[in-house]
């Protein structure tokens, strides 16, 4: 390590100071050359002033004091917050650069408000699909009001993850699960909470809701005591991504690797909500495998594995998934697969799994809305080519039937055949 | 990157311009170019940073130095060597770069929170125009000259080259 500091992260002269610089040389030797003083009087405060900018502004990288927030609902995102800065750093002098987070498209120009102590920022994106996508933090830079020199500002920045999926999967988590444990029904998890088997006494808190005092606890030791109860768990359930590359192409991939994430992400949500096991499995070229399990921290090792799913270059076969499945996940855990089985090694996986003991529900996203928006499908060919794509696509989408039940996710905002599909009797679990 | 949307061009005549307009055609009155070709000129050279500083498009936008600085420059050449004309363009330049601090595409109030920059750059002006004229001077050969420019040009391309002497402190590196 050198005791250098790293130029990008520090002080930085602006490309204004360069012309500055340069026209001020240029003028100086033009000056000396004529014998003229002119084009050196002139050159002096072009010389002189991004030295000052730099002495005079801040001399090391300013703090920023950041809050910040997402709102909105439906497909809307608002991202609010303001930027604080202590004196002499002035807030005015802050330039603040936002991204658009992937999948997210802006709905309104972007608001500012600044006064000398803070800047506060109203942004509005909407999502045309459901997506999961990190709010990139933005880039704060110190810039003097001449525009000459720049110094990056240090700040904190919270990360706040965007998420819009279905509405449908609010309701998802009230399916029952089958259990894989031994001795379903008899093995309790060791989380307390507000329902399933009583567990005990204690103290109630002032905010104690009225149905969880035990009354006649209370009425014998003379203040108000609460029951406690064992949580109980639901069952288990297994995601299971598909990110391996099709005939598709690149960006198709991407965007139906996005939905499946997005849907993936509140299914999870709502089975974690109810206390089920939630396992997560993203197969590219091998296999990335969130163990079954349940719980707040269950859902951030879920979220991470999500967030850093990305469609693989090298596609691994169908076989290894199963395989590799069977050393994460015990055989029969009800198994949601996100597949766009867009070509015959994506429809393969399903039954592979299945013959390995996962009982396999498909939710497949549809990339007929996607190929119906490439440019030359106007004309009476283009409807041709997606008129045979969905030919195609039904005759792979009723192969796999004969495996698993499958879901053609066409309309993205709603999963409704899902969620009917996993409230049927014997559809979930080894009944499958 | 999303940017607050830029103001409409009227926004971009701030209060810095009459002071940078008058300048440039001060300077293009005492100049020895005929008048009417140098009026012109200082007028076109503002003007279109004028205009270009109040576009939408940031490729145009990044420009609008250049039109006045050029301007000013070439007007520059051409200026006798007398006490007046040249204190016109020490002015001049200083009223450049107070112009820069008037950035219609931020907060307002720039010009006020500039002046630290801008008020060094006019009292470097004065201080070398005041040299020049006012103080006893004796026949100062030309390589004195180049050698002080040289060594101006030197310090210079020192300080570019270390962005770093600028701070105060080791910055943040993580």
């Amino acid at each position: 390590m050198s005791g250098r500091p790293d130029r990008r992260a520090a002080f930085r002269w602006r490309p204004r100071s360069y012309l500055l610089f340069g026209v001020g040389a240029a003028l100086t030797a033009l000056g000396i050359l004529l014998r003229d003083p002119a084009p050196l009087l002139l050159a002096v405060p072009l010389f002189l002033a991004p030295v000052a900018a730099a002495l005079l502004g801040p001399r090391s990288p300013p703090l920023a004091r950041i809050e910040a927030r997402l709102e909105g609902s439906g497909r809307d995102v608002r991202y609010v917050g303001r930027l604080a800065f202590e004196p002499p750093t002035d807030a005015r002098d802050v330039v603040a650069e936002f991204g658009v987070p992937a999948g997210l498209v802006p709905l309104a120009p972007p608001r500012f408000e600044s006064d000398a102590r803070e800047i506060r920022f109203d942004l509005t994106w909407t999502a045309p699909a459901p997506v999961v996508t990190p709010v990139p933090a933005p880039r704060l830079a110190w810039r003097d009001p001449t525009g000459l020199v720049e110094r990056p500002v240090t700040g904190d920045f919270p990360e706040l993850l965007a998420e819009r999926y279905p509405p449908d999967l609010f309701r998802i988590g009230a399916v029952r699960l089958e259990r894989t444990i031994a001795l379903p029904g008899e093995t309790l998890s060791r989380g307390i909470g507000s329902s399933g088997e009583f567990f005990g006494i204690r103290e109630a808190s002032p905010t104690e809701p009225p149905r969880r005092i035990n009354w006649t606890a209370s009425a014998r030791a003379g203040r108000l005591l609460a029951n406690e109860y064992r949580v109980e768990r639901t069952g288990d359930v297994l995601l299971l991504i598909d990110a391996r590359p099709t005939s598709l192409g690149p960006q198709i991939d991407e965007a139906l690797l996005s939905l499946s994430l997005s849907a993936a992400y509140g299914i999870a949500e709502s089975f974690l909500r109810e206390k089920a096991r939630v396992g997560l499995a993203v197969y590219g070229e091998f296999l990335d495998a969130v163990p079954l399990a349940s719980g707040r921290t269950q859902g951030l090792r879920l979220r991470q594995t999500l967030l850093r799913a990305r469609v693989t270059a090298a596609p691994g076969p169908a076989e290894r998934a199963a395989i590799a499945l069977r050393r994460y996940y015990p055989p029969g855990v009800t198994t949601i697969v996100f597949s766009s089985l867009a070509d015959e090694e994506s429809a393969h996986l399903v039954p592979h799994i299945r013959r390995r003991g996962f009982p396999a529900v498909v939710l497949s996203p549809s990339p007929l809305p996607y190929l119906s928006r490439l440019p030359g499908t106007d004309d009476e060919e283009g409807r041709l080519v997606v008129r045979i794509a969905r030919l195609l696509r039904r005759a792979r989408l009723a192969d796999t039937w004969r495996d698993a039940p499958v879901v053609d996710w066409e309309q993205y905002w709603s999963v409704g055949g899902l969620v009917d599909l996993l409230r049927r009797p014997r559809v979930v679990g080894r009944g499958l | 990157m999303s940017e607050p949307l830029g103001p409409p061009v009227r926004l971009a005549f701030g209060p810095t311009v009459p002071a940078l307009a008058a300048g440039a055609l001060s300077v293009a009155y005492v100049s020895a170019i005929p008048p009417l070709y140098a009026i012109v000129g200082a007028g076109v050279g503002v003007g279109a940073s004028v205009l270009l500083r109040g576009a939408r498009s940031e490729e145009l936008r990044a420009a609008f130095p250049l039109p006045a600085l050029g301007a000013l420059s070439a007007l520059s050449l051409f200026v006798g060597v007398a006490a007046f004309p040249l204190l016109l363009v020490a002015l001049t330049g200083a009223a450049y770069v107070a112009w820069l601090a008037d950035d219609p595409f931020r907060p307002a109030g720039g010009l006020a929170r500039g002046a630290s920059v801008w008020s060094v750059a006019l009292l470097g002006s004065v201080l070398a125009w005041s040299a020049g004229f006012l103080l006893p001077a004796s026949a100062a050969s030309l390589g004195v000259a180049a050698a002080l420019a040289a060594g101006s040009v030197g310090i210079l391309a020192y300080l570019v080259s270390r962005p770093d002497l600028f701070d105060h402190d080791a910055a943040a590196t993580i």
